[in-house]
Order: structure tokens, then sequence, then C-alpha cells
């Protein structure tokens, strides 16, 4: 079995475009939720997420050689955005990324384009709706744009997606079915999911509030997301964020949306993404949570923590409130800042907490520099009982390190 | 080295009679049709009234398929489920658009929206197994299907698994019927689906929905269908690449290209698409037999599951129907050892899947 390694690393949210803006946001407690301001929506002004402040054409210029001209979405956008840095940061060459496995990850695709064409009249819409829409959509923009020909493919698994992404990246290394694989996800914020989310009555109008008593929702941000994993074959003396140690992917079995209240496949998931890694729970140091502020997500996981940990839980936190609930693209980017955390030695504090759950189960309230993290785990949930988990070590340099 | 891995149970809901396995439960319905839906099985036999009324077809489809293909694997558990949905639940995502546009965001109920979610099969086919285990949907356009088959190679190989439900279930619907008609990608007039290939200037395609499920499994029993030796999917713009790539995932199955004795291809009707897939087969395998699957399921993403069900039977020993060969491209009793699925997306055509089928040794 290969070993896996991160070898580089992109994003874009509502707290910054590019990795080292996100660093800053998170080491400084600075979040992106703020009243709707660009969606066309009826809760514009009074509903808050997470938006990225600029325009597609604005993003569009952030991505070289991009051409405006042909059908593209929000989404591939925010992906682009976050496949070039990412490239970047990897230092791959063309040679490199001409056989690339490409694995992306979204919930809504190109609903951002559907929802507004979707009652136009003209014959283009059609070619909107079939093209667009399409979930594989944003996997073929970016093969196109990297000039990649290899394995593409594209994962829903609701708000888990870019977890089950990253899982799949690495069991196609593991195995020596790949050497390189690109893995990650986006989504946009749309009147369809914002409506979708508002409808189930877990979509809190002022800014999310992950693991307090008085939680009273999500937020909706919008997020592109990706990783460079590389095989310990490849990987020589490069500089990497970490290893990809262990994960799981389970179901709950419980509900269509709703979690157990005893968070029964968060605990199944990381109980088994511990064994998958060879580690026991009082190694782990860091817990980096779903926790999307809904009632029912934050107390299942903390319940699963519970079981999981006992009364030892490592420090944990949820950064929805400062990025909102990414979907597509928050397994990813949850995954990301963990990587962060490890890298730079330090933890970023829960915003907006000031009640615990229960007592003495209290996520991380302050932002701590210089911090040993030697082995993360990052939680992504979902919708349809989709849950997965991932353990991160640090390992500053990739394969001589062994 | 790999164990084998045997397909176990199948079973099929296509626009043509094959709800009993067996190929068809009839003739071939040669009646002219602009689009072809399935046949709907009877839902109240697996599904209780109450429930069934508020499930989307693509669920329902899941469920059927779900008990009825571990009827046929006589399993009771499984340890993995695998869903491939090219173009995921369009039905409840047009519904919940419809929805906000027309009230302009208010009143919403957020059945649709929740179902929407293109995990939602995999999700619901978990909740009735009550199965807490590996849940996963590929929704990658053609290769959806591909990258299911090749999750569960994975899963075997991993050794933490014995047996895996697979499937593959895609829709049309009334309004993607409507907004075809805005398009000439889709054929519009009512055609007889078999005569597709004999029309040597057309320019469409006939829309189509199918749903397929399979047990795979570590162990041969006295009714495994047939073996899965491999599979590959790749994005290819060039197509002497594409040839390329064909070749060497047979010989990485040690065997040679003449070995290979019926191939499966995704011809469509459309007569540039059909052509260069013919060159690419003619190229590779001049002297195979030549099957095609989209004149009796229509063109969709995850259509090549339903050509592993014809496959794994014809492979079974059951003598394939003379209708589902190419152009009529068979010498009559045809016993194939060795089958290759040649499939290919539709709109845009860089999207390539590869199935490896053999005959088990007895």
């Amino acid at each position: 079995m290969k070993r896996v390694f991160v070898t580089g690393m992109g994003a874009i949210s509502a707290i910054g475009i590019g990795i080292e803006a996100n660093t800053t946001s998170l080491r400084e407690g600075k979040s992106g939720i703020k009243a709707i301001k660009n969606l066309d929506t009826i809760y514009r002004g009074k509903y808050s997420a997470a938006e990225i402040d600029l325009s597609n054409d604005e993003l569009a210029d952030l991505i070289p050689h991009f051409d405006k001209n042909k059908l593209h979405t929000r989404g591939q956008l925010l992906s682009l955005i976050a496949v070039n840095e990412a490239l970047d940061d990897a230092k791959l060459n063309r040679e490199e990324t001409e056989d690339l496995t490409i694995i992306t990850a979204n919930t809504i695709a190109g609903m951002d384009i559907t929802e507004k064409y979707y009652r136009d009249s003209k014959a283009e819409l059609q070619y909107y709706f079939n093209r667009a829409h399409s979930s594989g959509e944003t996997s073929r923009k970016i093969a196109d744009y990297i000039k990649s020909n290899g394995l593409i493919t594209t994962i829903t698994t609701a708000c888990s997606s870019s977890a089950n992404a990253i899982i799949l990246g690495s069991r196609l290394i593991r195995s020596g079915r790949a050497k390189r694989v690109l893995v990650g996800g986006s989504d946009p914020i749309t009147k369809f999911s914002l409506n979708g989310f508002a409808s189930l009555l877990i979509y809190d109008e002022h800014a999310c509030k992950p693991f307090d008593k008085n939680r009273n929702g999500l937020n909706l941000g919008e997020a592109g997301a990706f990783l460079v994993l590389e095989s310990e074959d490849v990987v020589g003396s490069k500089q990497s964020y970490g290893e990809v140690l262990g994960f799981s992917n389970r179901n709950e079995a419980y509900h269509a949306t709703a979690s157990s209240p005893e968070g029964k496949g968060a605990r199944l998931c990381i109980q088994e993404a511990l064994k998958n890694a060879n580690l026991t729970p009082s190694q782990i140091d860091f817990v980096h949570a779903h926790g999307t502020a809904t009632p029912n997500n934050d107390e299942s996981e903390l319940n699963a923590l519970k079981h999981v940990f006992g009364n030892n839980i490592p420090p944990f936190c949820s950064t929805k409130s400062y990025i909102g609930h990414t979907l597509g693209a928050a397994g990813a980017l949850n995954a990301i800042y963990t990587l962060l955390a490890m890298k730079q030695r330090f933890l970023f504090k829960n915003l907006n907490f000031n009640t615990p759950i229960e007592k003495d189960y209290i996520p991380i309230i302050q932002t701590k520099e210089n911090v040993d993290i030697n082995y993360a785990l990052s939680n992504a949930f979902g919708f349809g009982g989709n849950n997965s988990s991932i353990i991160f070590s640090n390992s500053p340099k990739g394969g001589n390190n062994a | 080295m790999l164990k084998p891995i045997y397909i176990n149970g199948i079973h099929s809901i296509a626009p043509q009679a094959c709800f009993e396995n067996g190929f068809f439960d009839k003739e071939l319905d040669h009646s002219p049709k602009s689009n072809l839906k399935i046949i709907p099985p009877k839902y109240t036999d697996y599904i209780a009234g109450k429930k069934l009324r508020r499930m989307t077809k693509l669920i329902r489809l899941g469920l059927v398929g779900t008990q009825k293909v571990m009827e046929d694997a006589k399993v009771k558990e499984i340890d993995s489920i695998i869903i491939a949905t090219g173009n995921g639940n369009i039905s409840d995502t047009q519904k919940f658009v419809n929805a906000v546009l027309d009230n302009d965001e208010k009143m919403l109920v957020p059945t649709s929206f929740v179902q929407s979610t293109n995990n939602v099969v995999a999700g619901s086919i978990a909740l009735m197994l009550k199965s807490e285990c590996y849940n996963m949907t590929y929704t990658h356009h053609n290769s959806s299907f591909e990258m299911a088959l090749l999750d569960g190679l994975m899963l075997f190989e991993e050794g933490n698994v014995n047996t895996i439900l697979l499937g593959a279930v895609d829709e049309i619907t009334d309004e993607n019927i409507k907004l075809r008609n805005n398009c000439n990608l889709w054929t519009k007039e009512a055609i007889d689906p078999l005569s597709i290939y004999h029309h040597t200037k057309r320019t469409s395609a006939l829309m189509g929905e199918s749903s397929s499920f399979f047990i795979l499994s570590n162990q041969k029993t006295n009714d495994s269908y047939a073996e899965l030796l491999d599979v590959d999917l790749f994005y290819y713009s060039q197509k002497n690449k594409v040839e390329n790539r064909i070749k060497e995932f047979i010989l990485r199955n040690d065997l040679s290209l003449a070995e290979i004795d019926l191939v499966f291809g995704g011809f469509n009707g459309v007569s540039s698409y059909d052509q260069a897939l013919e060159t690419i087969i003619n190229n590779l395998f001049p002297e195979t037999h030549i099957a095609a699957y989209k004149h009796i399921v229509g063109e969709h993403p995850s259509s090549s599951a339903f050509a592993m069900w014809m496959a794994v039977q014809n492979l079974s020993g059951k003598t394939a129907p003379k209708e589902i060969y190419y152009k009529n491209n068979s010498k009559s009793n045809h016993k194939p050892k060795h089958i290759l699925i040649l499939h290919k997306a539709y709109l845009s055509e860089e999207d390539y899947g590869l199935i490896l089928l053999k005959k088990i040794c007895s």
C-alpha cells in the first residue's frame, strides 16, 4: 500500500482568495458571513451568507487564459482558481499534469446557470441545462483547462462530497493506480440551495453559532477548494502539508436529512478512520468538526465525539462561522484548514460561541499559536446519511520522512 | 494478485420488458417512439403505498432494484452500496427549481429539495436495508457506472468487503422532453428504436432511461453469471490515444485482442458518432462480433450498466436475441468467452468507459 501526501493546496472562500488570505483570516478570527449582497433573492439584505464579493467576470479575470466566451458556471470559476493555486503550490510540471487523475465534488453543480436560464425560451436553454447543470461538467472543465488526459470523475454525496473525493484519490494512490491526483470541490450560493435549507427551517438568518447551545441553523457559503495528492513513489523530497493517514465512509441509515441524536453514523465513521490510520483516540490532537450549527448536526457530532474520546475530547472547532456551509467544497476546505493548522502550528477559534451545549464541552474559543499537532481529524457529514472522516498526520517532508 | 470477482445477481428495468431476467420477457417492441421510457414495475409489490406516494422515480427504481437483485443473488446482507447516476435526480431538481421560481421563493415544501440531491438513491437504499456500510454515489456523465465498478474492484482489493450492491439509474422527465424540442441533438419524431442503426444520415439520438443493479461478490456460487475482470475510464480528446489505451487495457489482463469475441459498443444511431466508434472497434478487433444497447434503452449516461446486464447473461450461456447485434453483425448462437463494453459520452465525446467480462470456467 502506497503512502499518500498532500503536496499542494488552493482555496477561495468568503474569507479570502488563496491559501495565505484564508490563513490570515483564520488567525485573526475574521468571519466572511454578512447580510446577502450579491445573490438575487428575496432574502437579500435580510439573511446572512458567506458570499465571495466578486462577480463571475471578476472571478474569470483571476484565471489566466480563461475563455469567458465558453459556457461556464460560478462553481467552475471557483474550482479553476483553487486548482491553479494547488497545482502551482505542488510545483507540478506539464508532464506531471498530463495524466493527472481529477476527482471533483459538488452538490448543486450548475444550478446558478439553471435557475437563471430555466425559464428562458431561447434554444440555448436546453444547451445550458444539459451541459452546465450536469455534475460532471466541472471535472471536464478542469481537464480541458489543464489539458489533462486521464481518469476523471465526479462524486456527489451531499455535504460530504469533497471529503469523499479526498478518500477516493487516496485509495487510487494507495492501490498504485494513480501517482498524482487532484481532488476537491466547489459550490456557489444559489436561490435553490438557500430556499432549500430555509424551507427545512435550518437556515439561521443571522451569523451561525456552531456548538453553541442557542445555535439556530446554518449559513450558506461559496467556495472552491482543491488539494494535490502524491504517492510516496513520486513525492521525493518535496515539502508536504501532511500525510493522508486514514479515512472512513459510512452511512448512518437513520433519516433522509437528520442525523441520529446519539451520532451513531459519525461515531462509526470516526472509529473506522482511526482503525484505518492505525491510531488510538488519545493520539488525535485536533478535531476539525463538520459543525454546521444546525441544532441536529452539532448535538449529534458532539455525542459522537464524546463516545469516541470519552472525557478527553481533543481541542475541537467548526469553521462554518467563518465560511458558512460550502456544501460540495466543505469537506475539502475543512481538510485544507486542518492541514494549515498542523503546518503552521496554530489552532483557530470557533467564532460566535457563547454557551456550551453541555457543561465542559467547549470548542476552541481562543486562537492559539505554537501548538504541536501530530494527528488531526477532519469530519464531513451530509444528507442521505453520508458521513466521512479523514485523519491527517503531520509529516513536513514526503517519502523521505518515512 | 486480485482474487476473481463474480457477478452473482442482476436486475434491470428498461424501455423493453426485461423484469424477469433471461434477456427479454417477450418479443422486442418495434413500435415507433420519440423517447424511450422504462416500463414501470408494479411498485406496490415492493414499496408500501404510503411511502411510495412521496417517493421520486429514481428512489423507487433504486429500492425495487435492490430487492430484486438481492433476491436474484440470494443474499440477505451486503457490505457496500455504490450508485452511478450521470444525470442525477432531475425530477426533483426541476420540481424545486419550478417551485422557487413560481412562488417567488415563498411557501416552499422541502421534500423535492431533499430528494434532489444526487445521493438520495444510495441513501434511501441504506435506509431501507438499515445498512451502515460504505455508501457512495458517482455523478460523472457516462463514466459514472464504470467508476462505480472501479470503486467496487478496489474495495475487494482492500479486503474489507465480500458482497457489493452496485446500481446505475438515470431518468428522463416530461420537462426534459419538452426542453429537448429546442435542441437538434435529440430525436423529436417517432421512430422504431430498433432500426436506428440502419439509417445512414441520422443526426440526433433517442433519449432514454434505465435502471440496472448487480451483486458483486468474491465468492463463486452455482448461480454466478460471469466474472468481472477489469474496468477503466478516461477522458481523451486524441483518437489515437483512445485505441492505445483500450489495447493496453486488454493486454494488462493477459488477453490478446483476438480473444475478445464480443464488443458491446455505445452506438446511438447518430451516424458520425457511430462511425467513430465503429472505426475504433474495427481497427482493434477486426474479427469480433459487435452488439449494441442504446437502441434498446436509449441514449443516457449510465446505459452501459444495461449492456452489462445483457453481457453477463450471454456469458452465463443464455442465447442473445438477434436484435442486440449491431447491424445484425453476428453468426447465430454465438457463445462468447470475453466481452468488452466500450461506452462513450454523447454530447462531449471525450469520456470513455471500458468494462471487461469473462465467462466462468467450470
